[in-house]
């Protein structure tokens, strides 16, 4: 009883340290597994659902060179996730948010496919999901329809940011682990 | 023949306290560095899919540890600490004899800093009605005694009846 009482009186400092220690290692394990933005290639999707871990590791399976990682980020309200699109190299997008990040967006220097999003004569998107038929790109890892929701559902298109550092020639960048993630991605059922 | 005193304190008993204080210390720092090794092992091993897994197993050993170490510290490392005080304390303090019947109650209590003491009952003594021992010397403590030395109200020897010269 005295033992008790003895480790109940310091029950404080085991309940500080525990959430102590939540944080710290939640941070600190972060910035160990992470990778810099030169050796990360970051998919961020609006789309319902993603498997994101699965999609990560099936696309690490063969990384492109000085490639450490894949990031995929999916749309949260959190505050905090609020930058991840202008953070990410491939963005998958419905087509509203299409129009709506059309600044961000860097034109794709081939010749559009019918359904693609051209804007100005431009690519921006390669259309990974058509609602009319149904048919996706990389499904076993999307979910592109919402069943039951007030947000309508869209057409959903492969998009790069015009800021990544990973597009190759498009823009200057030194390597191309964009590009080659994103044929892996559409070249996924 | 002379009167036999049995000294409960000594200079020994702050080397001894020291020594073990250190080693739990010792005890303390291994305990976090194992702690650590641990949470960067998991670190290492972590990959795409059980990143979240290994983070959770890191979040876990750091909280055992830290509990272990905190356990450590709180408990053993301040007790001993306080002890070598007490200990000093009774060493430098000012010596009183008091006369009576003594006995060891069962009663413990923690006094200031937490140092554990068990009460020691006074009977016939002209103004003291109960003195303290420190719980580390009751085995040492002869509760027949009639006569002991007091130092602040702690039990610091007793007359252990008589010796020849």
């Amino acid at each position: 009883m005295r033992t008790i009482k003895r480790i109940l009186s310091q029950l404080h400092r085991y309940v500080l340290w525990a959430l102590i220690s939540a944080v710290v290692w939640a941070f600190v394990f972060t910035r160990i597994t992470d990778a810099s933005p030169k050796r990360k290639v970051t998919v961020y999707t609006d789309a319902p659902a993603v498997s994101e871990i699965t999609l990560e590791a099936k696309l690490e399976e063969e990384l492109p060179d000085g490639i450490k990682m894949v990031k995929v980020r999916h749309f949260t309200y959190a505050a905090f996730n609020s930058d991840a699109p202008s953070e990410a190299d491939i963005l998958i997008l419905s087509e509203s948010s299409v129009k709506e990040h059309l600044d961000m967006l860097s034109p794709i220097p081939r010749d559009p496919r019918e359904g693609d999003y051209v804007e100005g004569g431009s690519l921006y998107g390669i259309k990974v999901f058509d609602l009319a038929s149904g048919s996706a790109v990389c499904g076993e890892y999307f979910t592109y329809t919402y069943i039951v929701s007030e947000t309508p559902n869209q057409n959903y298109y492969l998009c790069f940011n015009k800021d990544s550092i990973h597009l190759g020639g498009w823009n200057g960048s030194a390597d191309d682990a964009a590009l080659i993630i994103a044929e892996k991605i559409l070249s996924m059922k | 023949m002379k009167k036999k005193t049995v000294e409960l304190y000594s200079q020994d008993d702050i080397a001894a306290i020291e020594k073990k204080r250190r080693i739990w210390i010792a005890a303390a720092a291994a305990a976090a560095l194992i702690t650590l090794a641990v949470c960067v092992y998991f670190c290492i091993r972590a990959n795409t899919l059980n990143a979240e897994r290994m983070l959770l197993y890191c979040i876990i050993s750091s909280v055992i540890g830290g509990w272990i170490v905190i356990s450590i510290l709180r408990f053993p490392v301040y007790d001993l600490k306080y002890a070598k005080r007490h200990t000093m304390a009774i060493l430098t303090g000012e010596r009183e004899e008091v006369r009576g019947d003594f006995t060891v109650t069962d009663e413990r209590v923690r006094i200031i800093n937490g140092v554990s003491m068990y009460k020691v009952a006074v009977d016939g003594a002209e103004r003291v009605r109960s003195l303290q021992l420190f719980a580390d010397k009751k085995e040492l403590f002869d509760g027949s005694a009639h006569s002991v030395i007091s130092v602040h109200g702690f039990i610091a020897a007793y007359e252990a009846g008589y010796e020849n010269d």
